[in-house]
């Protein structure tokens, strides 16, 4: 086979610290290589080196990339403008950051074939129309006349990967393209990419930090681990048995199965009552919660499996008294919650994005004590000693106590939001998806840490997030949430060996199984709001009968304590 | 987001113009403080003998007015009147204004919007009329300048100051602080105004030379600081008076003159530190 890139010796410093060591590696005509290694280990660098877009005034460069026997270091901007685009394209991770906000979808989506194919506007549109249409976008119309920000996550990806392949580029280089994008939607992408690969005979260089996606879509995979390649093989292989320590602990980082803890008769902590949550825009109204309700007992950890718009931070707003329901209970040990008083004591949260949940101009120790300074009034060195304490315990060293958040690392700031709400010595413990900001090994050093803060305090865990792998690993039960409602409860064993609606099947199987599940899916993945008063999902569901379009199915136990909403069954 | 006073004033300093407008600011600010003690003239009293006396004329740098004063100490004597009013004025626009802002975003809503409706009824009353009504109601003192120039001007601030506050308002850490069940007012001064700062001070920054400009205004009108006591303003309105301006041009133009330099200087300033402010976000 036809090598088309091949990357030899290659090395990148700045100022004196090394980025890349030694990179050896080549990409064959029509294969998808994926690059896999935790945030920090230089993958990006070595994406944008390969567009030759660090430049050798501020880094150093030694060794070559060949693409198509010319060496990409030594070419002038001039032919590096050809190639780039033309030749080589890039999808980059956020599509709301790099396309141009002010300019309409058309443009930009139109940009390359206008400039390196020479072919007029009108012609282009026309060209891109069509392709859009094949790649499953319902209205190209529409979309070509939208702005970025009138678009969903995943469909800019898609315009933009349609967008890169117009030109037939002989090699794509995605990095990190759908990490911030939905489980069902990130997986409709990679099958795109891998479709249009085999299409046009393009190559992949798909750069992620998850294992398991990188299996999904490659034929090879390479493991970088601080700037060096450390394994490289077919995927399956490396997947299977893996020889170095990183790629093991890449792969640990994935789910395992665990043995179940035998049953104890449990406390139920707190009890959430038929809980609604409406909000009125005009003529529209959305109803974020729809009627939850659930019991969480005390000592065990809760997911709350759920895509984005779910309902589920609302949910935990609510929980925390943030916000007032429109209707419905929360009941803490029998007592509404808006009436007891030293409520916030005993029922805290984590937050997703740890640079936003922390004042920037607040230091660390100011930040973790805050819950001391608004619920008790203790002396300066009490409080700094319950401070350095709460530090300890979550892994953090007191001399952090004087810095700032933006001073830290992701995972460091994210250990902090966990001292915060510790200090009070909580009963609860809410994590709004406190790893999705994490890349695979923070996120187990995190799920680590909450272990064994479990053991110690015995904690009760309410844990939301859309990603089934961490749930897997750390939850008792799952309760699975779509559009304001609960459709499926269950033991974790259940939810994930043996899920029985529609929609908790699609999750599972996007996101754990490597069959090519999506397309005989039950569920078309629509964005179409579905308030009528069945079933609701009875529009997007392939098996709804009659009686689904009529009825909403009420939550009915399957075998002990798993229960489902759904009139199948 | 983050505002450190250190870099922010690093990237000032590294702009030409803004070493400008504070070295000059500086020297006028000395000048205002040290000039009328050091020179043998008094600004106050008459001296028929030396009337319209041209600049650098018999120790008179600056010249002398329609009644034989020396200009340089009226001058001098005017700074500190004109600049204590701008900065009072415009220290009291800031506090109003940030307080109202930082209410009405944090309310929100129904309240919010009254809150804003009102501010922009007051913002469209030309100012200059308010202003007379009141000095008119209270007299010419500095006093009643300052409180009329302060209830007129905060409006801008106030609008910037709501702006931040709303979008403050749905960051985590001020949900984190309401989960510990924090109420409005510790919100607002620990959360949202700390995080403001940058604002409010480029606010502040430019609030003072529009309120020197707006005392100039009213004193060269005959509704500010009344003679013998002078600010600025009111200089130009003696020379204005009592002057020809072919003959004895001096008499208005050099007021003038330093009414323009200190606006200048502080706007460049304020815009230095706005500019500053911006290229961190």
């Amino acid at each position: 086979m036809d090598t088309i890139l091949r990357i030899k010796d290659f090395s990148l410093s700045f100022k004196g610290k090394k980025i890349l060591d030694n990179i050896n590696m080549s990409v064959s005509k029509g294969e998808i290589l994926a690059v896999v290694g935790e945030s920090g280990s230089g993958k990006s660098m070595l994406a944008r080196s390969v567009l030759g877009l660090n430049s050798p005034d501020v880094f150093d460069i030694k060794g070559k990339i060949f693409f198509d026997d010319r060496d990409i270091n030594s070419l002038p901007e001039k032919e590096l403008t050809k190639i780039r685009g033309a030749k080589i394209g890039m999808v980059f991770q956020e599509p709301l950051s790099y396309l141009n906000p002010v300019i309409k979808m058309a443009s930009q989506l139109t940009e390359p074939l206008n400039k390196h194919k020479k072919i007029n506007k009108r012609k282009a549109a026309q060209l891109m129309e069509d392709f859009l249409r094949k790649l499953n976008i319902n209205d190209p119309l529409q979309y070509m006349k939208s702005y970025p920000h009138q678009l969903s996550g995943g469909m800019a990806q898609r315009g933009v990967i349609a967008m890169n392949s117009s030109c037939e580029p002989e090699l794509i280089i995605a990095d990190e393209p759908t990490s911030s994008i939905d489980v069902i939607v990130q997986y409709s992408i990679i099958k795109l990419i891998k479709d249009l690969a085999r299409l046009q005979g393009t190559s992949v260089i798909f750069i992620t930090h998850d294992l398991q996606l990188a299996a999904k879509i490659a034929d090879r995979v390479a493991v970088i681990s601080k700037g060096r390649i450390v394994e490289e093989g077919d995927v399956q292989e490396v997947l299977k048995n893996p020889r170095t320590n990183e790629t093991a602990q890449l792969l640990n980082a994935c789910i395992a199965e665990r043995a179940q803890e035998t049953g104890v008769k449990r406390k139920a902590l707190l009890e959430i009552r038929d809980l609604r949550m409406h909000f009125k825009s005009g003529n529209n109204i959305n109803r974020a919660l729809d009627g939850v309700s659930l019991t969480v007992y005390e000592g065990e950890t809760l997911g709350i499996l759920g895509e984005s718009g779910c309902g589920k931070s609302t949910l935990s707003r609510i929980i925390t008294r943030i916000q007032r329901p429109t209707s419905g209970k929360v009941l803490f040990e029998g007592t509404d919650i808006f009436s007891i008083k030293d409520y916030s004591k005993i029922v805290q949260m984590i937050f997703q994005d740890s640079i936003t949940s922390m004042n920037p101009q607040m230091r660390i120790e100011d930040i973790v004590a805050e819950g001391i300074d608004i619920l008790y009034g203790k002396s300066r060195q009490e409080r700094t000693k319950d401070v350095i304490e709460c530090l300890k315990r979550v892994g953090l060293d007191k001399s952090i106590k004087d810095r700032f958040p933006h001073q830290l690392s992701g995972g460091q700031r994210q250990r902090v939001g966990i001292a915060r709400a510790l200090i009070t010595n909580p009963k609860i413990l809410i994590c709004d998806e406190p790893t999705s900001y994490l890349d695979t090994v923070s996120q187990k050093h995190m799920l680590d840490l909450f272990m064994k803060l479990k053991n110690e305090i015995n904690l009760t865990y309410i844990f939301i997030t859309h990603n089934i792998r961490i749930l897997g690993n750390i939850s008792d039960r799952i309760a699975v949430m779509h559009k304001g409602r609960i459709v499926e409860i269950g033991t974790r064993d259940e939810i994930v060996f043996n899920p029985v609606h529609p929609y908790t099947k699609m999750l599972i199987d996007a996101s754990i199984k490597d069959e090519d599940y999506f397309a005989e899916s039950l569920f078309q993945t629509d964005d179409s709001a579905c308030n009528s008063c069945g079933c609701k999902y009875h529009a997007l569901c392939k098996r709804a009968a009659e009686k689904c379009r009529q009825e909403s199915p009420a939550l009915i136990s399957i075998e002990g304590e798993h229960f489902v909403a759904c009139h199948l069954f | 987001m983050l505002f450190s006073i250190k870099t922010t004033v690093r990237t000032v300093l590294k702009s030409k113009l803004a070493w400008a407008g504070a070295v000059i600011l500086i020297v006028i600010a000395v000048m205002a403080i040290a000039a009328p003690a050091f020179s043998p003239f008094d600004g106050y009293s008459h001296d028929t003998d030396s009337i319209f006396l041209k600049p650098m004329s018999k120790g008179h740098w600056f010249g002398t007015d329609e009644f034989g004063r020396d200009l340089f100490v009226r001058v001098w004597q005017g700074a500190r009147i004109s600049l204590a009013i701008g900065i009072l004025a415009a220290i009291i626009q800031m506090v109003i204004g940030t307080l109202y802002g930082g209410m009405s975003g944090l309310f929100g809503g129904t309240v919010d919007e009254v809150m804003m409706r009102l501010a922009d009824a007051l913002y469209s009353i030309p100012d200059l009329i308010l202003v007379v009504l009141i000095t008119m109601a209270m007299g010419n003192s500095c006093f009643s300048v300052i409180l009329a120039l302060s209830v007129t001007g905060w409006t801008s601030t106030a609008r910037v100051v709501r702006g931040q506050t709303l979008m403050l308002k749905e960051m985590d850490f001020v949900r984190a602080a309401k989960a510990f069940g924090a109420g409005r007012w510790y919100i607002m001064f620990k959360h949202i105004l700390p995080n403001c700062r940058g604002q409010i001070l480029v606010s502040l920054m430019l609030n003072v030379p529009s309120a020197v400009f707006a005392e100039s205004t009213l004193s060269f009108l005959g509704l500010g600081i009344k003679p013998p006591d002078a600010s600025w303003g009111t200089l130009v309105n003696e020379g204005f008076k009592y002057s020809n301006i072919t003959y004895h041009p001096w008499v208005i133009f050099l007021p003038l003159f330093f009414i323009a330099i200190t606006m200048i200087s502080l706007n460049i300033l304020g815009d230095e530190f706005k500019k500053a402010l911006d290229s961190k976000h």
